[in-house]
């Protein structure tokens, strides 16, 4: 399949510490279908974010892509230039952060920021035509006319994060990268933001790549899973597929600590659940042995192959067979 | 859940806290928010309460108000039926022996120059309990309850040692070492990650099982306080719009704030979802008199009513009260 | 790293061993820093020269005790009656009644630390405690120090103890360090308050608050140890203002007339007339006291690097 929008492949990403490089990425790889939406799922420090970063060609300085490719509408993203690569950020690859509502500049109407965003990018505009993209960026993300002119203290959270996806769609990307967009916001507002997302994703054809810590959140906009643990993606599928039929242990617990509204609670003291604080695994072997109720012996010699448990759902363990 | 029907050890009534900002000596007032009016609510013994509510809505000033971190500014709280509003000397100090509270961050919430053992040994230093041995004793029991086994490794630890699930296991042993009959658990897994916060409610369930202590616990999650909790009180901007048993509130949400936060929450898992819609896409403008809080934001908002005047909280059946004109 | 902490491995539950756990604690937070301090340039000159001045302090007696004729006050050289320069027998020269300038410049370095260290200390003590309890208590108490400090740092301090020895004629060396301390400590106490304040509100406060902590507790055992790093930072500031201060009370003639300070040695250099007449008796002292208080500057601006840098705040002010 050549057609997918963005494809990964054995992308690792590495931070020079004192010791030597520390991988924060290991080996990953996914596809992102143009209008497709992947969620990478994972805790604090599994690298998601990293991915992300090293995509958009932004990792701070110590670190640097060790390995793997990323092609992107045929170029590869991990090898183009500097150059080509100021091209591609924003215009055909954008990027909304967790924290990115406090990036407004507080001095500057919100109406001036998008036109000067699009004007950057798109210089040969009208300013009629630029008018007439910013407005329609509004509509899409819901935000009336009138407050086009409003500075962005005027503004609640969640506008202000509404006015950020809309820069970060101001130049028709097809490749939108959120950062846990939502994760600051109140359930009520981040359930608005969603909405917003989905609904430019679906209309303008986008292809999404959603990071987040929070697997409901994920559930809820993306078409795609991919669980991420320790630098190495653990279980990629359909988010069905990832959410009712777990194949890797540590999927199985990020879907088992999943809270749900039902009319009887969840026996919170009979699901078992593994301890996540058992400290780092040991090197060479499956990153999540240590939390692992069914590692063996088999999982500290190295980190099992992908396997197959259909033709769009892959877990990598190696007992991956054995319990389903 | 077995709702344990008994008399309430907290009772919090029409309590109000008012935040004045920029007062200075000469007596210029300058903005006044309010972050609690005329809360008025029971807690039972033995039962998990949930305080449920957005950011900025006052569940947190609820808590502070109740460990006397702040004074409201009226309203009575009485625990086991005693005022403790402005209690000082010997009776604050008994207060305190009975009334813990687990804060938000434990990142933040514990002193990076104690051990894990002066940590959690403070609360007996301060009330004079036990000697050296006992208190070790002690010490070790109370982080073996809050499951940091085997208790020995952690003692002489310091904060930047543990991750955030261990270091919130401190504050709970820390909590717990004076056996409180009451305990405030303050969003205790908003900085942690998801498996680690199923591990803390799993924790906190248990000792409410073991110990029986009661619990306030604030929280902005529906699904936390669905699974957790006896009762919910769901607040908005300070004033408490549902009170009733979890199920009832949670599940058949009656006030359309309530209803708009399970609109709100992730689709994935909540089977029966309903889809009510009240709330509004674009807000009508805020009212200068005094008015129902959620009427700029309320799709069933009526007219010349809602706009007017406060709804009060009427009973819909014996546990289920709401604050909403429609009723 | 996780295991640095767990010391013995019979732990016990006396008291020496609390005091065990605690010290490994500040040794591997003094660790942490210097291993960021001993990358700053600037602060390896100022500990050397440090070293080279406490030295002189720690040799300062041994001229004394090999030949009377060395001690630095009484020790008159037999043989010299005037002002003589550097020789194999006086590697500095003599001054005007032929004492030794060296062995006198090794006993102001003695002085200088003296001076400089236990004033700063009293200041620093004060400081911190008005500045914690100011921040701490907040409202009325916090409004009276703080005009308070406000008043005394407007006092000119030299100008207020060039008063005091006009009033009570020379003044003991003891009471020129207690008055200097007594009048740099508002400067600290305002940055101690200002720390105290943003952790005033900290959860950890304030979760002790909650258990039913005293003020005391919480000010001793919970706020000292988070504002001590500070302090100390302050403390190498207030050394450099001290020895300052003591040198120009002493060049200006209102010095002990009982120690040999290097502000005192260029008082008599100037009083002697020998201001341009003896390079080898004026400059030695000079270069000392400008040397000496630049490497405590050093030090301090080396350990502001160490600390969280959002505390950097410019005290210079001698």
């Amino acid at each position: 399949m050549t057609t997918a929008l963005l494809e990964v492949d054995n992308l690792s990403i590495g931070y020079r510490t004192a010791t030597g490089i520390n991988l924060a990425v290991d080996g990953v790889s996914f596809q992102v279908e143009r209008g497709g939406s992947l969620g990478l799922v994972g805790e604090s420090g599994c690298g998601k974010t990293t991915i992300g970063m090293g995509l958009m060609r932004l990792l701070a300085s110590n670190a640097r892509i060790v390995s793997g490719q990323a092609l992107f509408e045929g170029e590869d993203l991990t090898t183009v230039s500097e150059k080509r690569m100021r091209q591609i950020r924003w215009r055909r690859i954008s990027m909304i952060f967790q924290a990115a509502m406090n990036a407004l500049n507080p001095v500057h109407r919100v109406e001036d920021q998008i036109a000067e965003a699009i004007m950057t990018h798109e210089p040969d505009l009208s300013n009629h035509a630029v008018a007439h993209r910013s407005k329609s960026l509004f509509d899409l993300v819901k935000i009336p006319e009138s407050r086009l002119r409003d500075y962005p203290h005027q503004f609640s959270g969640g506008m202000r994060q509404r006015v950020i996806i809309a820069m970060a769609l101001a130049c028709n990307p097809s490749l939108i990268i959120a950062d846990e967009p939502t994760t600051a916001l109140d359930v009520i507002v981040q359930n608005q933001i969603l909405g917003a997302i989905g609904t430019f994703q679906k209309e303008m054809n986008i292809g999404m790549i959603f990071i987040s810590h929070d697997l409901a959140v994920v559930a809820d906009v993306c078409t795609h899973i991919g669980v991420m643990h320790a630098g190495s993606l653990v279980e990629y599928g359909l988010r069905q597929e990832v959410l009712d039929c777990p194949g890797h242990p540590y999927t199985r617990m990020l879907v088992g600590s999943l809270l749900t509204l039902s009319d009887e609670p969840a026996d919170l003291a009979g699901l078992v659940c593994p301890t996540v604080d058992n400290g780092p695994a040991m090197s060479g072997g499956c990153p999540v042995q240590t939390n692992c109720p069914n590692a063996t012996a088999a999982c500290l010699r190295g980190q099992a192959d992908w396997v197959a448990l259909s033709r769009t759902h892959r877990v990598r363990c190696k007992h991956a067979g054995e319990q389903s | 859940m077995n709702t344990r029907v008994s008399s309430p050890i907290l009772s919090m009534t029409d309590v109000t806290k008012v935040y004045r900002s920029g007062d200075s000596l000469l007596g210029a007032s300058g903005s006044r928010v309010v972050a609690l009016d005329r809360i008025s609510l029971d807690i039972n013994a033995g039962e998990i309460f949930g305080l449920v509510g957005e950011s900025g809505s006052g569940k947190t000033t609820a808590s502070r108000l109740i460990v006397g971190l702040e004074t409201p500014d009226d309203g009575r709280i009485r625990f086991d039926g005693k005022d403790i509003v402005g209690l000082k000397g010997r009776a604050r100090r008994e207060f305190t022996r009975q009334v813990q509270v687990i804060f938000q961050d434990p990142y933040q919430s514990l002193n990076a120059h104690l051990s894990i053992f002066d940590a959690v040994c403070e609360p007996l230093v301060i009330h004079g309990i036990g000697d050296r041995a006992s208190r070790r004793t002690r010490v070790c029991e109370a982080l073996e309850t809050a499951e940091l086994t085997p208790p020995e490794v952690y003692l002489n630890r310091y904060p930047h040692q543990l991750s955030g699930g261990q270091r919130q296991r401190v504050a709970i042993a820390r909590a717990m070492i004076l056996e409180p009959r009451f305990l405030i658990a303050d969003e205790p897994t908003s900085m942690l990650d998801a498996s680690i916060s199923f591990q803390i409610f799993r924790l906190l369930h248990r000792l409410r099982e073991t110990f029986g202590v009661t619990m306030l616990f604030i929280t902005h999650s529906l699904a936390a306080a669905r699974n957790l909790c006896d009762r919910v009180g769901v607040i908005y901007r300070g004033r408490l719009v549902e009170l009733g048993t979890a199920r009832e509130t949670i599940m058949h949400p009656r006030h359309p704030y309530t209803k708009a936060l399970l609109d709100a929450h992730p689709r994935y898992g909540g089977s029966n979802h309903h889809g009510f819609g009240t709330l509004l896409d674009v807000e009508r403008p805020r009212p200068e008199t005094d008015h129902c809080l959620f009427y700029p934001r309320c799709r069933l908002a009526v007219e010349n009513t809602c706009n007017l005047q406060a709804p009060k909280m009427k009973n819909l059946d014996a546990a289920h009260r709401v604050s909403c004109f429609l009723f | 790293m996780s295991d640095k902490n767990i010391s013995s491995p019979t732990r016990g539950n006396t008291s020496c061993h609390a005091a065990d756990r605690h010290r490994s604690h500040w040794v591997e937070r003094f660790l942490d820093g210097w291993s960021v301090y001993r990358k700053n340039t600037i602060g390896r000159i100022g500990l050397t020269l440090l070293g080279l001045f406490a030295l002189m302090a720690l040799v300062s007696f041994i001229p004394q005790w090999v030949s009377p004729i060395y001690h630095p006050m009484t020790g008159v050289d037999p043989l010299i009656s005037h002002s003589t320069g550097p020789s194999m027998r006086h590697w500095l020269g003599t001054d005007y009644i032929g004492r030794d300038i060296f062995s006198q410049l090794l006993a102001g370095a003695r002085i200088a630390f003296m001076v400089g260290i236990s004033s700063a200390l009293i200041s620093i003590l004060f400081g911190t405690s008005i500045g914690m309890v100011a921040g701490y208590a907040g409202r009325r108490t916090d409004l009276v120090l703080m005009r308070l400090a406000d008043m005394i740092m407007v006092m000119p301090t030299l100008l207020v103890v060039l008063i005091l020895s006009a009033l009570f004629g020379q003044l003991n060396i003891w009471v020129i360090v207690l008055v200097i301390a007594l009048f740099r400590w508002p400067g600290v106490a305002r940055v101690i308050r200002s720390q105290t304040l943003s952790l005033r509100h900290r959860p950890f406060i304030e979760a002790a608050r909650v258990s039913g902590a005293s003020h005391l507790r919480i000010i001793f055992r919970h706020i000292l140890p988070n504002v001590m790093p500070l302090a100390l930072l302050y403390m190498t500031f207030r050394v450099t203002s001290a020895i300052i201060i003591e040198a120009a009370l002493a060049f200006l003639g209102f010095g002990d007339p009982g120690t040999v300070s290097w502000g005192m040695m260029l008082q008599w250099v100037w009083k002697t007339g020998h201001m341009f007449q003896a390079p080898y008796w004026l400059l030695p002292p000079g270069i000392c006291i400008s040397l000496i208080t630049m490497a405590f500057y050093m030090t301090g601006r080396a350990m502001d690097d160490v600390l969280d840098p959002r505390l950097r705040k410019e005290e210079t002010q001698a």
